[in-house]
């Protein structure tokens, strides 16, 4: 029922959505249309998520790495673009796949966002770091094995994160998707895109090796 | 009926859904102007009294917004001045100033929203459809103060072993990290403990449904039959009578047909309604006085 759910959520509603967007509401709502869409994709893969079996363990060790990373970002609120949270995101990934790190990435952008402030930029910032733990599931198997590919990989997803909010802003300023607006927003922000991308490597060449040791010790102890 | 922080999460999730879902789609000054004082006069309502407004930010927002348009589009036909060769034209300015309230005032009905939907009621809504998903947000944020307090202890305790930071920048940080290990190490243990309570209870099994503290009275059925019938009542209104505003190359305003009259009298109350079930409750509280 959940999986048909999601397949429906992507593959029937968003062409209708975006069809109605382009005969309904004929008056450039881009930003809202797009909202949208992200909005279901997200739901989409949340319930992909709840249709895989995890047991409690599982699901309390999410939470914690969701905390982490939520006290990074609140700890380190003061130097703008400088956070632990790609990194944390990652290292969850590696060791408990994809869609915990999707779920760990989505978490920490709604939860942490109750203190940084709510608003339309929250769906896409669930989606990019989600996106982020997801693939980097994917990529699991080579990032344990060797960490440069890692660090390569985090300062990659910092470049992408930058990018995919930079979409966001860039039709919030004038509703449509504008690709004149779009390069001027991502060279405004490359200071910011340097950052994630640099702080990620910082942290994973930091966090990699003592949290990771942690985790492999956490599933060797109690079986996860 | 109650003020609007006591309704049933589903009657506030249906409204603060239908309120923002005109002003996205139609950018009509009429509209947009009862949206933005829907929800300022919503936030007062919502918020504590001590809480600062933040109306600063939406000002710069606002005319940041107002003047990044012109800068970007050139379309519209009277010309202002001209920058880089460039045509500024007045009906860029005027788009600008119009997407700008819009925005301002979705963005201060997020802010109502996080402010009257809190985590209790956001887990009493996606529980049921996102469990797991709702265990991981609810232990998340019980585990935040948690960590807040178990690193207080831990510092203190390093500082009673004798380890506390000189005056150095190195030694700090050293320090700090310290902690951190110690925290993760703790948490990752201490959840395991948490799960297995957790599956001791009996979460997972068959036949058994969440608890709340959540019912549906009265007063949330009213609200939520009269925020429909407003809402599907502004909807159709602004479908049928063609609501839509030109802006280039000439602006041209929405003709006042009867059918739109109807669309601003419906929009208009859903989106005040906040602040008139507060001034109501008011009312009714200085005639209980005055009764005394």
């Amino acid at each position: 029922m959940r999986k048909k759910l999601s397949i429906a959520l992507l593959l029937i509603s968003v062409p209708i959505i975006v069809l109605l967007g382009f005969t309904v509401f004929a008056d450039k709502s881009y930003a809202y249309l797009s909202l949208i869409i992200v909005v279901f994709a997200l739901a989409a893969l949340f319930l992909s998520f709840e249709k895989k079996e995890n047991s409690a363990r599982q699901l309390i060790v999410i939470a914690i790495m969701c905390v982490l990373s939520i006290v990074g970002r609140l700890v380190f609120a003061v130097i703008p673009a400088f956070k632990p949270v790609t990194a944390i995101i990652i290292l969850l990934s590696m060791y408990f796949g994809g869609e915990a790190g999707f779920i760990c990435g989505a978490m920490t952008a709604l939860i942490s966002n109750f203190y940084f402030g709510q608003g339309p930029w929250t769906p896409y910032q669930m989606l990019a770091w989600g996106l982020v733990g997801l693939f980097a599931g994917l990529l699991a198997p080579l990032l344990r094995r060797n960490l440069i590919i890692t660090c390569v990989y985090g300062a990659l997803a910092g470049v992408i994160f930058s990018l995919i909010m930079d979409i966001n802003t860039a039709m919030w300023y004038t509703n449509v998707f504008d690709f004149g607006v779009y390069a001027t927003k991502i060279a405004s922000s490359l200071p910011f895109t340097i950052t994630y991308a640099v702080s990620n490597v910082i942290f994973l060449l930091l966090l990699a090796k003592p949290i990771g040791k942690k985790i492999e010790r956490l599933k060797i102890k109690y079986g996860i | 009926m109650t003020d609007i922080k006591r309704l049933h999460p589903s009657a506030l999730m249906l409204y603060f859904i239908t309120v923002i879902l005109l002003p996205m789609f139609v950018l009509d000054p009429v509209i947009l102007a009862f949206s933005l004082a829907g929800s300022v006069l919503c936030l007062i309502c919502v918020k504590k009294s001590g809480e600062k407004s933040g109306i600063w930010l939406y000002i710069i927002l606002f005319f940041g917004i107002t003047l990044i348009n012109p800068l970007i589009s050139h379309h519209g036909e009277t010309e202002l001045f001209f920058i880089n060769n460039k045509p500024v034209t007045l009906e860029a300015i005027i788009y600008g100033a119009v997407s700008a309230i819009m925005i301002v005032g979705i963005i201060i009905w997020f802010r109502s929203f996080s402010l009257v939907m809190t985590g209790e009621k956001l887990l009493y809504l996606t529980g049921s459809v996102l469990p797991k998903s709702s265990l991981i947000l609810c232990t998340a944020l019980r585990y935040i103060p948690l960590f807040k307090q178990q690193s207080a202890k831990i510092r203190n305790a390093q500082k009673a072993m004798g380890l506390y930071s000189a005056d150095n920048i190195t030694d700090k940080l050293k320090g700090s990290a310290r902690v951190f290990s110690i925290l993760t190490t703790w948490s990752l243990e201490n959840s395991i403990d948490t799960a297995d309570s957790m599956k001791a209870r009996g979460y997972g099994l068959k036949h058994r449904k969440p608890f709340s503290l959540f019912k549906y009275h009265v007063s949330d059925v009213v609200f939520t039959v009269i925020a429909a019938m407003l809402a599907a009542g502004a909807i159709t209104f602004a479908a049928v009578g063609g609501l839509s505003m030109e802006f280039y190359p000439n602006i041209v305003l929405p003709t006042a047909s009867p059918l739109i009259i109807l669309c601003y009298v419906f929009y208009g109350a859903l989106a005040l309604l906040p602040a008139l079930l507060e001034l109501k409750e008011r009312i009714k509280w200085k005639y209980l006085t005055s009764a005394i």
